[in-house]
């Protein structure tokens, strides 16, 4: 039985934050976010010089009596988000360990709940293969967040997915109107890299969401084993290893982990892209916010 | 190098089987991970490092392998052969017991075992051996030792000597046994050596590596007396005869007896020498003894296996009672038919002691007492079989002053007393009286005396009563440990009355007792004046019912008169014990050599058999001579006996050469290997 962290006090939890994302929107939608462009809400912005054109209702009569020329105020204008939420349902992502796919879920739900709690879009791509679904279409309000998400539970994890082609191949990645999240554990040859630069070229502001186990960051077992790829066709696939591990072979893991995961971080951090990574044996949202936090995601 | 254990090669498939082990794919756990990217990468990093790491498993591989290898070299047992044995060296035994000297056709056993031994070593030099004799006679030596053809010449040269001197071989028995012990100083180094014992014995269990010659002859026999001696019974002595004969036929023996000075009164007196003859049937190997009586004993004293027979049958009447002396006993063996046996030293026999030295006592007392004549009277009996004690009484009435206390006759009536008295004895008893000369010409000994002449180098002083009850004598300084108060409890003697007595300073006194700090019993012995002084006189003491006092008077006289040699008869390689009374006293063996030794007591080891005359002149211008008698053990009258087991020198020594074991390195070897091996494992877990 797979195991769910989407109970009602999780979403409450979730509840009590908001989200709190740097993107600019081209949307209208009118949600909570304010944005860098300029509009019609009553919170002031900044002062422009009055052009040949404007509107001269805009026109800053105090301003004038100081400098005798002619100022426009500027307002924000709040429009609203696009949350695309790349979900990585490979069987790394929890074929034989459903703890973590249903971890991956909560994640990815809980992304989703803080985008329509704050009358944001979310979205949610399935990735699996060289392909990227979107079943449930792009959700607004809660009530059709949750009927997504109940059927986001049930989704299966297996096979392998292509990152890079799920991503640059799904048809509607938006454009400088939200933020893209993809969800995986980046255990893949995938040249996840490309789509995460094909997302920035798209001006999509791009969060990515690393799922590990306690097991997978460090492993305890030893001896010989013969590790089997939950991604493996069959026992002679490539993928699967034979290793005597020892402890050398342990510390070189730990190195390997260590690098890996500051490849991603250095990536990230030169394209100005969030890059968590969250533990499967702390709370999700504990985890989530404590990340998101981190990276500037939340306030 | 050789291996002693070649079967522990088999120790090698252990190397195989670890070889097998390696090769045989290990049983791998299956572990399913959600995947091995990170895995993958990790082995890059392990790859950094990987030139270490298989030199290391190398490494452990051959270790492992060398461990093996230790293993089956160590159940191999390799070895160094150091020394490359030598079966061409023999070491040969020759007994020389005095059995060896029987001799047929001119030769005798040990002439021809030197010259079988001869034979030997040369054959052994011209095959490059070395060779070793030993001589075997009560205490074995090597003659020759470890000699190599080289040496051939000064071989044959001390073994040629052997047969030519007749007195080479021994006359005792010999200790085969520890000769075969002393061939372990060759066999340690040598273990092929071949041991060959030339003896005339036959063993019952004979080494299997020992070579035992035997060189008897079937012509050699023997008739031995093994025994004789005499008994006393009645103050008339019995003769006890034991005869045997070795060899292959019954004989029929005549032994000659003469009994020299028959029936003297004393020594040296010159009576009769009286033969006779005593035929004896023989079976080989079972000897006879013949005993001659003056009566039939009775069926309950009758001996088994004695044959007895009457002097009256054997002498006539004349003899019926046989002898109540003899000068000694000559036995000699006469074959029947003249055919003389192969062995003569135990063809004769002399039995001594049947006359003894003469001592003569005088006791002179004024009061004479019946307890010092029975106690002189007990020495005589207990002493008889040592010295012949004549016993003279001087007797003289005592003489009291006014006061009831008896004095001293004057000058003259004392002499007139002693005129006569005073020489030709050996030992002086002066009780009370005591003459104003001391006699030199023998032991004095004054017993309460009422004066002290000058002589004496005493002090005389007046009597001591002790009133109450008698005081206990003591043991002085000088007298702990000597001879005359041996068992002597000093303790137990008391007196109530005593002479204080002081002797002289410088006269060579020795206090052997006191009584309440004074000396009672004084010693002298000087080479020329030998005096006992006891200073208290039998009235007022216990000495008549005490035991100690006999004991001590029968050691004085032991000690003044110390028997020459304790026996008469004596085997071969005994110990002679002799005793002097003199300045010199002197020994005339069988040759006619005459040893003289001056100290007071002599050692001698008797080396040859036959007769022996000992004779001393003692201070006292008294010749004494004894004779003794050294016979051969009557175990080599037996010239075909049998022993039961000659050592084995080999032992458990291993045949074949010598190794030095390679053992213990690879054991070392193996101990580093196993913590090398175990020291990578620890590195490769780490």
């Amino acid at each position: 039985m797979k195991d769910s962290y989407l109970s009602d006090a999780f979403f409450s939890r979730l509840e009590t934050l908001s989200l709190n994302l740097k993107s600019s929107l081209t949307g209208y939608f009118g949600g909570k976010h304010l944005v860098n462009t300029y509009g019609q809400t009553v919170e002031f912005a900044d002062f422009r010089e009055y052009q040949l054109g404007d509107d001269i209702r805009r026109i800053d009569w105090n301003l004038y009596s100081r400098f005798e020329k002619y100022f426009l105020k500027l307002f924000t204008d709040e429009r609203q988000m696009q949350i695309q939420i790349f979900l990585d349902c490979s069987a790394s992502m929890g074929k034989d360990n459903s703890k973590k796919s249903s971890y991956a879920v909560a994640t990815a739900a809980a992304l989703g709940f803080l985008a329509v709690h704050n009358m944001d879009k979310v979205s949610f791509e399935i990735m699996k293969e060289d392909k990227s679904d979107n079943p449930f279409g792009t959700i607004v309000g809660k009530n059709a967040f949750f009927r997504a998400i109940t059927n986001l539970e049930k989704i299966e994890f297996d096979g392998d997915a292509d990152i890079e082609k799920c991503i640059t191949g799904c048809p509607d990645t938006g454009s400088r109107n939200g933020l893209s999240v993809i969800v995986s554990d980046f255990f893949s040859e995938s040249n996840w890299k490309k789509a995460v630069d094909y997302l920035c070229y798209k001006g999509r502001q791009v969060l990515l969401v690393q799922i590990i186990t306690p097991e997978e960051d460090d492993p305890a077992y030893e001896g010989r084993v013969n590790l089997i790829d939950s991604e493996s066709v069959d026992i002679a696939d490539t993928r699967n290893m034979k290793l005597r591990i020892t402890r050398s072979m342990q510390k070189a893991y730990e190195e390997a982990m260590k690098d890996f995961k500051e490849d991603i971080k250095s990536f990230c951090s030169k394209r100005g892209v969030g890059f968590i990574t969250v533990k499967t044996d702390k709370p999700v949202e504990r985890a989530l916010f404590g990340e998101l936090l981190k990276v500037g995601i939340m306030e | 190098m050789i291996f002693l254990t070649p079967l522990g090669f088999l120790g090698l498939l252990g190397v195989v089987a670890l070889i097998i082990i390696y090769l045989i794919k290990p049983n791998y756990q299956q572990k399913f991970v959600s995947s091995t990217y990170v895995w993958k990468i990790s082995l890059r990093y392990r790859r950094k490092r990987l030139p270490v790491s298989r030199l290391r498993n190398l490494l452990l591989i051959i270790c492992q392998i060398l461990i093996l290898l230790s293993l089956a070299a160590l159940l191999t047992g390799p070895a160094l052969k150091i020394v490359n044995a030598n079966e061409n060296e023999v070491v040969a035994i020759i007994d020389s017991s005095a059995s060896m000297r029987v001799k047929v056709d001119g030769k005798t056993r040990y002439q021809r075992a030197v010259e079988n031994v001869i034979t030997l070593g040369n054959a052994a030099f011209d095959k490059g051996g070395m060779v070793s004799v030993i001589i075997a006679d009560a205490e074995p030596s090597y003659l020759i030792e470890e000699f190599s053809q080289t040496d051939r010449a000064s071989f044959n040269d001390v073994l040629n000597k052997l047969i030519e001197n007749d007195t080479d071989c021994s006359y005792s028995e010999s200790d085969i046994n520890k000769a075969v012990d002393l061939t372990e100083n060759v066999l340690d180094r040598n273990p092929e050596a071949a041991v060959y014992v030339y003896t005339d014995a036959t063993y019952l269990n004979t080494p299997e590596r020992v070579n035992l010659v035997n060189v008897t002859t079937e012509e050699e026999w023997n008739a031995a007396i093994l025994d004789a001696y005499t008994e006393l019974d009645e103050n008339f002595y019995d003769i006890v005869l034991e005869v045997a004969c070795y060899g292959s036929l019954n004989r029929t023996l005549d032994v000659n007896v003469i009994v020299r000075n028959a029936n003297a009164e004393y020594k040296d007196q010159v009576t009769v020498d009286v033969p006779f003859v005593v035929t004896v049937n023989c079976t080989p190997g079972q000897p006879k003894k013949i005993k001659i009586v003056r009566q039939e004993p009775t069926v309950e004293d009758m001996e088994e296996g004695v044959e007895y027979l009457l002097y009256k049958d054997v002498l006539g009447s004349v003899y019926e009672n046989g002898f109540f002396s003899y000068q000694n006993i000559e036995f000699s063996i006469d074959t029947t038919g003249g055919d003389k046996d192969s062995f003569d030293l135990d063809n004769y026999f002399y039995v001594y002691g049947g006359l003894k030295d003469k001592i003569r006592v005088l006791y002179s007392s004024s009061r004479p007492n019946t307890f010092y004549y029975n106690v002189i009277l007990t020495l005589r009996n207990n002493l008889a079989d040592k010295w012949d004690i004549e016993f003279k009484e001087l007797k003289f009435k005592a003489i009291y002053n006014g006061n009831g206390e008896e004095i001293e006759p004057d000058a003259d009536a004392k002499n007139k007393l002693f005129n006569g008295f005073l020489e030709g004895y050996d030992f002086y008893i002066f009780e009370n009286v005591i003459p104003d000369e001391l006699p030199i010409d023998g032991v004095v000994f004054v017993l309460n005396p009422l004066s002290a002449p000058e002589d004496i180098e005493l002090k005389r002083e007046a009597l001591i009563n002790y009133k109450g009850d008698p005081l206990p004598l003591s043991v002085a300084d000088d007298g702990v440990g000597h001879p005359i108060l041996t068992n002597v409890v000093a303790e137990n003697i008391t007196v109530n009355r005593i002479v204080k007595v002081t002797p002289e300073s410088n006269s060579g006194y020795k206090t052997l007792l006191m009584c309440d700090d004074n000396p009672v019993l004084l010693v002298k012995d000087d080479k020329y004046v030998k005096i006992a002084v006891l200073a208290f006189s039998v009235h007022w003491s216990n000495q008549v019912i005490d035991p100690g006092f006999p004991l001590m008077i029968y050691h004085m006289f032991d000690y003044f008169f110390p028997q020459m040699v304790d026996k008469n008869l004596f085997t071969v390689e005994d110990v002679i014990r002799l005793n002097s009374v003199s300045e010199k006293i002197s020994v005339t063996d069988t040759t006619g050599k005459t040893t003289e030794y001056s100290e007071k007591a002599v050692n001698l080891t008797a080396g040859l058999p036959g007769g022996y005359v000992v004779e001393q002149t003692s201070y006292f211008g008294r010749t004494f001579s004894e004779r003794i008698f050294v016979r051969i053990s009557a175990k080599e009258s037996d010239i075909f006996c049998r022993e039961d087991i000659l050592n084995d020198p080999y032992g458990q020594r291993e045949s074949g050469d010598s190794f030095m074991l390679y053992a213990v390195y690879i054991a070392a070897a193996l101990v580093t290997l196993l913590f090398a091996e175990w020291l990578l494992h620890l590195r490769d877990n780490a």
